[in-house]
């Protein structure tokens, strides 16, 4: 394990070697995410129907912090299997899939604390507070690292295509943007047709975002806060046993010389 | 005068056709790349008609309206991808790895190279959506056009691309004066949703801030507001004024900012 805790440390120190990098990279799309709410507000400002704004901030507040769990890059991977640099991982004694995992899980906590930190005594200011039970905080926390396992599992999947193909990032994008879309990061799945919301119980997309934040804004009961956790758990492992399936194919077939 | 304009647009041309051969190479590539285009173009739209449908109306825009905006939106976006992020990546990349030196030497505006050297195709359908999308929603709004509408209208197109250039174009140059921001090429697309809504939207502060201090908000309402007969005056003369200054001034940073470039060795 001791390499692993080096992995994160250095992984920790590169995140923050250039630290204006790192603030835009952490609040580039917050901002954009909060530009939702204002728009909601304007709607509820001329509806005659009730749109709760409050809830709406609450919300979007959440949305920002926990975009970075779910819209990640794994750009290095990608370049590391097109130019062969894999092979340093395959012949030493460290698992890339951990490697990796440890390297972009590192980064991405880093920002969902660094927003926390920032974006919720801002919010607490303007006078949007959470107000989430214990139990619903714990359950919140321990949806976060499986939403990134589950994520960055699928994200690796595809990933692992570029051991077949040229370029692979607008494959990963397109998956990333189908759960930007479904997950509720930009809309809460209530304003979303009936249909879908019954169906998206079932589907990896809710628990990745609208699931949590209902958690974390005391809209979910236990029971259904444990199934939306069973759903996401299922759906993380089928993407990790599928990556692992895809990785083994792919570096069985593997050939690289001179690196 | 004459033959400089003739050289710099038969190199405008000229790198087109570069980029061109460069995605018939990658044929692959251009396909997935559209996909994501436009399924991007896709979810803004459903994404408005799910907001419009609470309430049919945003800050005053009924839905039609509504659409002719997320057109606009959608017209200068795919070129924002298509020029604006491939050419700004390329730029930035050149200062802090120093291969600027390259675009100093050669017997054209750098400010010019730079900015034109990169193109992609794949927002091409983008596009082409957008366009399709306008016509229907304009035609719905029943508002009559003239052609003098719709000059104005491309030319405050114009403007709105002039304007998100010229800001892009200051913030990729403060990479003269960093040591290394990677992040600096994704701030001008993250800014994108202020543009995407219409300026009643912003109140208070905000109203100030995003369409008076940084007209962020006016990129997008300003053509809209002009296609669909109910443009200010004074809006679209402040926005014009504002447009063509801010590339004055970002061309004015860009002579300040070189001076501090001290790459070698290339």
């Amino acid at each position: 394990m001791a390499k692993y805790w080096l992995v994160f440390k250095l992984s920790l120190l590169q995140l923050l070697e250039y630290r204006l990098d790192l603030f835009l990279g952490t609040f580039r799309y917050a901002a954009s995410i909060m530009l939702l709410a204002l728009l909601w507000m304007a709607v509820a400002k001329e509806s005659t129907a009730f749109i709760d704004t409050r809830y709406l901030l609450q919300y979007y507040v959440a949305a920002a912090i926990l975009y970075g769990l779910s819209n990640f890059h794994l750009d290095e991977v990608e370049e590391d299997i097109r130019l062969g640099y894999i092979s340093k991982y395959l012949v030493k004694p460290i698992s890339p899939f951990l490697f990796y995992f440890i390297n972009s899980g590192t980064k991405t906590f880093a920002e969902v604390v660094i927003k926390a930190f920032v974006m919720i005594p801002i919010a607490a200011l303007l006078g949007v507070s959470f107000g989430t039970s214990l139990a619903n905080l714990f359950i919140f926390f321990c949806f976060m690292p499986v939403i990134f396992f589950g994520m960055f599992s699928l994200y690796l999947v595809a990933t692992s295509l570029a051991f077949w193909f040229t370029s692979v990032d607008s494959i990963r994008l397109s998956i990333m943007f189908v759960f930007r879309f479904l997950s509720g990061i930009f809309i809460p799945i209530l304003f979303m047709p009936e249909w879908f919301q019954y169906i998206s119980r079932w589907l990896p997309f809710t628990p990745v975002a609208f699931t949590p934040i209902q958690v974390l804004l005391n809209k979910l009961d236990f029971s259904q806060s444990l199934l939306a956790f069973g759903v996401l758990l299922f759906w993380s492992l089928l993407f990790f046993a599928l990556q692992q399936f895809l990785w083994r194919k792919a570096t069985h077939s593997y050939e690289a010389t001179g690196i | 005068m004459y033959k400089s304009l003739r050289k710099h647009w038969r190199l405008f041309w000229k790198f087109r056709q570069l980029r061109l051969m460069l995605l018939l190479e990658y044929r692959n590539s251009f396909f997935f790349w559209s996909l994501v285009s436009v399924l991007w173009t896709a979810f803004n739209y459903f994404f408005f008609s799910l907001i419009v449908s609470a309430n049919n109306t945003i800050a005053g825009w009924n839905q039609s309206e509504m659409y002719v905006l997320i057109s606009t939106f959608t017209i200068l976006d795919a070129f924002t991808w298509s020029f604006f992020y491939a050419n700004m990546t390329t730029y930035t990349k050149s200062i802090f790895y120093g291969e600027m030196t390259t675009y100093l030497t050669r017997p054209v505006s750098t400010q010019f190279l730079v900015s034109i050297q990169n193109n992609s195709f794949n927002n091409i359908f983008r596009l082409v959506i957008g366009i399709v999308v306008l016509v229907k929603a304009v035609q719905a709004t029943q508002v009559p056009l003239s052609l003098g509408t719709i000059l104005l209208y491309v030319t405050f197109m114009i403007l709105s691309l002039l304007f998100i250039y010229s800001l892009w174009f200051i913030v990729a140059t403060c990479a003269f004066w960093v040591e290394r921001l990677d992040n600096i090429n994704e701030l001008i697309p993250a800014t994108r949703r202020m543009w995407q809504v219409p300026r009643g939207v912003y109140s208070g502060l905000a109203s100030t801030l995003f369409t008076v201090i940084l007209p962020l908000g006016l990129i997008s309402t300003i053509p809209s507001e002009i296609l669909l007969g109910k443009g200010e005056l004074r809006w679209m003369v402040y926005y014009g004024i504002f447009a063509v200054g801010s590339l004055l001034f970002s061309t004015w940073f860009f002579r300040i900012s070189v001076k501090r470039y001290s790459g070698v060795g290339n």
